[in-house]
């Protein structure tokens, strides 16, 4: 029979090569995803259809944990065990502590993969508004403009003719949810610093939660959200005209966010 | 090393769905108005012809183009 500290360095070199393993499939899964981005002929929908079909395959290996531990290591370290070593229950939160970290790291990757996705779409997608479109009055070259997805009047300015532009769906795309994309990836770092605060305070009771702290919480909150909203208006001209109604909905969110996290569902203390 | 995912790029390419929507090429065009044939001039409202006055659309409010 083997010993506890046997056992022990086992299960190490097990979770081990499970996050190695789990890391590596990331990283495949980026390269098979940008190459099929670029074979499809960008056609990112299938590529996002493609990676929600490996991240349910990659997710899977975080079940070999639970089962393992369930299923071999803990009936053999609770045999070892006497009555005053308790060891294995150390060992079982190792189970919980890599998932969830395995978990932090698969949505991180997400936004990094789409981003870069979205990046690689968009440098392509935008070309479209400099191929040679031509006034359909005069003949004359007419000039797109690259900031608005969607069918636009182009105004010659030769003849001074109103023309209509009818994009093709990939440009319309970048409208959708690639920008988005691109910047949520931007904004990553605020982002982080947003999900520090919201880990300070998860690990406060609801009676230790201060104004200071929830000040704290709304201040990065509105930042990640405003610098959110103006990036998305550098892309997008039209995006300009909701970005209040955008920024009220995020203050709508995160009042209904306080009232049920520090208070009743009611609003009361 | 094959990547481990081909099997799943294969299936999502086999399984795409071909939507009758999809625009495959950008157009450009004008609105001719069916009375004079005139095309619409810059800085007017586009919902009324800016030559004869005959109306495009059934709305009385102003539409000016993005450009």
């Amino acid at each position: 029979m083997a010993t506890k500290t046997e056992l022990i360095q086992r299960w190490d070199s097990f979770l081990a090569k499970i996050e190695a393993r789990y890391l590596e499939s990331l990283q495949q899964a980026e390269e098979a995803c940008m190459a099929q981005l670029v074979e499809t002929d960008y056609d990112y929908y299938t590529v996002f259809r493609s990676w929600q079909g490996m991240k349910a395959q990659i997710s899977n290996i975080v079940k070999k944990i639970d089962k393992t531990w369930d299923d071999n290591v803990r009936p053999q370290m609770e045999a070892i065990s006497d009555h005053n070593d308790y060891f294995y229950e150390e060992e079982g939160r190792k189970v919980s502590r890599l998932s969830d970290n395995l978990h932090y790291k698969m949505q991180r990757f997400q936004t990094h993969l789409e981003g870069k996705l979205s990046q690689k779409f968009y440098d392509h997608a935008i070309t479209i508004a400099n191929q040679n479109f031509n006034c359909s009055q005069c003949g004359s070259t007419l000039t797109i403009k690259k900031d608005l997805f969607r069918s636009q009047y182009v105004t010659c300015t030769a003849c001074n003719s109103v023309n209509i532009f009818e994009p093709e769906t990939k440009f319309i795309q970048i409208g959708w949810d690639i920008i988005d994309n691109i910047i949520a990836l931007k904004c990553l770092p605020l982002h982080d610093k947003m999900d520090v605060v919201l880990d300070e305070m998860r690990k406060l009771r609801k009676e230790e939660h201060t104004n200071e702290i929830w000040n704290k919480y709304k201040t990065v909150y509105f930042n990640y959200w405003k610098t959110f909203f103006k990036e998305r208006i550098k892309f997008k001209s039209d995006a300009q005209e909701r970005y209040e109604e955008d920024i009220e909905r995020k203050k709508k969110e995160f009042e209904e966010y306080e009232n049920s996290y520090r208070y009743n569902k009611y609003g009361i203390k | 090393m094959a990547n481990p995912f081909e099997k799943i790029i294969k299936n999502s390419e086999k399984t795409k769905k071909q939507w009758d929507s999809e625009k495959k090429d950008s157009t450009v065009d004008a609105k001719q108005c069916n009375t004079c044939g005139a095309p619409r001039p810059k800085k007017t409202n586009l919902t009324t012809c800016d030559y004869c006055g005959t109306r495009f659309m059934s709305i009385d409010e102003k539409i000016t183009p993005d450009l």
